[in-house]
């Protein structure tokens, strides 16, 4: 019987059954690796509420990429607030620096637009924004607001500020000649200068637009005024009419400045009209103080330089001057009333420009010290209106620069119609104060003894008397004539005279030389005579 | 009584004594004046004659050495020299222009002539002399301004010979300046 022999045959070692549990203990290791590998660190955010923010849910995006997702979403220690700890990727580490904004994204309906719709259905969000600084971050503040404009974005950031709270508000759009050029970013009011300040961005390359020169106006609604011509309506674009906005441009006869820096400050006026009023950025007060009536000055009344305008009357400081003379203890003496100016660089055909306030600043106080008055003038005689002129009057009394309140004074001076009508006063009240009637009564008992003298018959022929006395003493003068009988007479005892002053002298001088020559007989002096000489 | 006596001796000697008798000289000119009529001039006049100090006196003046003279004692001049000197000039300027000098005052419009005699005497070796200025303003402005100075020898010795060449130095002058008066051109 055949043996049949049984086959040994080696046993498998490792069951293929563990091909499964290794698998997924590669995948594991691989899954572990990729999550160690994509994970980026954790950041805060802390928002005002935690409205639309979910635990494992609600995203970070930038441009719509996930870049990370909310863990954790607590009360801050203040309870005052909320901070979502969000796991970010490694590939938004670089984007995790000082500047970056987060916002919740969740549908907004605003004036101009809705946005976020998305939301309604995906679930809110959180976007990024990233910023420009090179710091890294992991703490940070979540904006209530999406940014109008991103950090990164070129373009020019500029503040304005107004004294009135217009129908600008943030969001409204910047225009440049009709066409959207940037936005106002925010609005806000401080309470400490009480001026309401914008921020705006003007996109590139606009921002190319503004220099020093130009002004911003508000251009929202429709502005209405009447005139000689009868009505005008100006308007800005169709989103200016309906939500407001500014424009902004260089003022007709200024030219163009030079270029301005980031987060310079602009002043932003009411209307286009009020610019043509005011067209200048620079300029100085001054305070002139006059001790006659400030009739017919009123606020805005030009101030002039030799016929020239180079400012504005700002308004008469009546309070403020009795308020000074109170405080220096002389009330009751009739104080100077000061009146406030303002004078502009920009009107003398110098750039409008700090350096140019510095030059005429500078002008003025050298003026002064050569004979630069403020004097009030009649600009119109029969408005009675008065304006300031500015002039130089050399023979005027030295004086220097002071101050009122925190302004410089100009000394002043009374010229023309005002020093004219001081002196026709003084001069009424000297000659009121005259004795007339006393003097005239006086003057007619002078007159009538006068009178009484001119009637009396000696007084009468002292005429007479008086032309014979002439009549005389023209025949004495005339006998007196280089013809007449009397000067000859005269000349030839004149030179009678000489000569028996000329024997006298020769006989003092005899008598100086011998005494002895009026008893003994001296010789005759002998003259010496001329010879001619033998040649 | 004798001191007396031959007090009185001497006193009649001393009168006895012969005084010296003065010769008087007179500055006329010696050319020609005859009878005319005369014109005076329109366009010139005369203005100041100025004699130096030294000599306005009566004695003729020797000039006896530098800086140094002597005035006669007895030879006079028979007026005073400035009116000897504006005689002489006057006639003989009008003889050479043929027209008389006037007055200043008289003649407003006209240029006036001033001269000024700084030197007119003689010396002891028998010569004259004379240092002259004259000038010419018209519109209280010099115009023209000349010196003359020269000297002469006299013709004899003595005084007389002496005031002939004085006399005949003032006519040179004169005759001078009578050729610097040229008329302006009228309009």
């Amino acid at each position: 019987m055949p043996t049949e022999h049984a086959q040994v045959s080696k046993s498998r070692k490792i069951s293929g059954i563990w091909f499964i549990p290794l698998l997924a203990l590669v995948l594991g290791a691989y899954m572990v690796l990729h999550n160690w590998m994509t994970q980026g660190p954790d950041i805060e955010i802390a928002f005002k509420t935690a409205d639309g923010l979910e635990e494992g849910k609600t995203k970070i995006k930038y441009r719509n990429v996930d870049m990370g997702v909310v863990n954790e979403v607590r009360l801050n220690e203040h309870l005052d607030g909320v901070i979502a700890k969000v796991k970010m990727n490694r590939q938004a580490v670089p984007l995790l620096i000082k500047d970056t904004g987060f916002w919740v994204v969740t549908a907004r309906v605003g004036l101009g637009n809705i946005t976020g719709l998305n939301t309604l259905l995906s679930g809110a969000y959180i976007e990024l924004a990233p910023g420009s600084s090179k710091t890294e971050e992991r703490k940070f503040v979540g904006l209530d607001q999406p940014p109008l404009t991103p950090a990164d974005a070129p373009g020019l950031r500029l503040k304005l500020t107004s004294n009135h709270a217009s129908s600008v508000t943030a969001g409204d759009t910047v225009l440049y000649k009709g066409y959207k050029v940037g936005r106002v970013e925010t609005m806000t009011f401080n309470p400490d200068d009480k001026l309401v300040h914008y921020q705006i961005f003007i996109d590139a390359p606009y921002h190319e637009l503004v220099n020093s020169s130009v002004r911003f106006w508000d251009v929202s609604g429709i502005s209405m005024s009447t005139g000689a011509t009868g009505f005008k309506v100006q308007t800005g674009s169709i989103d200016t009419i309906l939500f407001g906005g500014l424009t902004f441009g260089v003022p007709t006869g200024i030219k163009d400045g030079g270029k301005v820096t980031k987060n310079s400050t602009f002043e932003l006026y009411k209307s286009y009209k009020d610019i043509l009023e005011n067209p200048f950025r620079y300029g100085a007060y001054y305070v002139v103080s006059f001790n006659h009536s400030v009739k017919g000055l009123s606020p805005g009344a030009p101030v002039e330089y030799r016929g020239i305008r180079v400012g504005n009357v700002v308004r008469v400081l009546f309070k403020e001057g009795q308020s000074e003379q109170i405080e220096a203890g002389q009330e009751g003496e009739g104080a100077p009333i000061p009146v406030l100016v303002y004078v502009e660089p920009g009107r003398m055909e110098l750039s409008d420009t700090e350096a140019s306030l510095v030059v005429v600043e500078e002008t003025i106080r050298l003026g002064v010290g050569n004979g630069l008055r403020g004097s009030m003038e009649r600009g119109n005689l029969l408005t009675g209106a008065q304006y300031i002129n500015l002039d130089y009057y050399p023979a005027a009394e030295k004086a220097t620069l002071g101050t009122f309140m925190q302004y410089t004074t100009i000394p002043t001076i009374e010229t023309g119609l005002a020093q004219m009508e001081e002196k026709v006063t003084s001069i009424l009240n000297t000659i009121d104060a005259l004795p007339l009637a006393d003097t005239v009564a006086s003057l007619n008992q002078n007159l009538e003894s006068l009178e009484s003298i001119l009637d009396n018959q000696s007084t009468q022929q002292l005429p007479t008397h008086l032309d014979q006395t002439i009549q005389e003493l023209r025949d004495a003068i005339s006998s007196l004539a280089p013809n007449s009988d009397a000067s000859q007479t005269l000349n030839s005892s004149l030179l009678s005279l000489n000569r028996t002053l000329a024997n006298l002298e020769s006989l003092t001088g005899t008598l100086s030389r011998q005494p002895s020559a009026v008893i003994f007989p001296s010789s005759p002096e002998v003259d010496p005579i001329p010879e001619v000489s033998e040649q | 009584m004798k001191v007396a006596c031959l007090l009185l001796v001497m006193l009649l000697s001393g009168c006895a004594s012969q005084a010296v008798e003065p010769s008087y000289y007179l500055l006329r000119s010696n050319q020609d004046l005859p009878s005319s009529k005369l014109s005076p001039s329109v366009d010139f006049a005369l203005g100041t004659i100025e004699i130096a100090p030294y000599l306005n006196q009566l004695g003729l003046v020797i000039d006896i050495a530098d800086s140094q003279i002597r005035p006669a004692v007895n030879h006079l001049w028979a007026e005073p020299i400035y009116d000897g000197v504006r005689t002489l000039l006057t006639a003989d300027i009008a003889k050479a222009n043929g027209q008389e000098l006037m007055p200043a005052k008289l003649s407003k419009d006209a240029t006036v002539v001033n001269i000024r005699i700084d030197k007119l005497d003689g010396t002891l070796d028998g010569r004259a002399q004379i240092v002259a200025y004259w000038w010419l303003v018209r519109n209280d402005e010099v115009i023209d301004l000349n010196r003359f100075s020269k000297s002469r020898a006299l013709s004899a010795d003595g005084y007389s010979a002496m005031v002939d060449a004085e006399t005949a130095l003032l006519e040179e002058l004169a005759k001078k300046i009578a050729a610097s008066l040229v008329p302006p051109p009228h309009k």
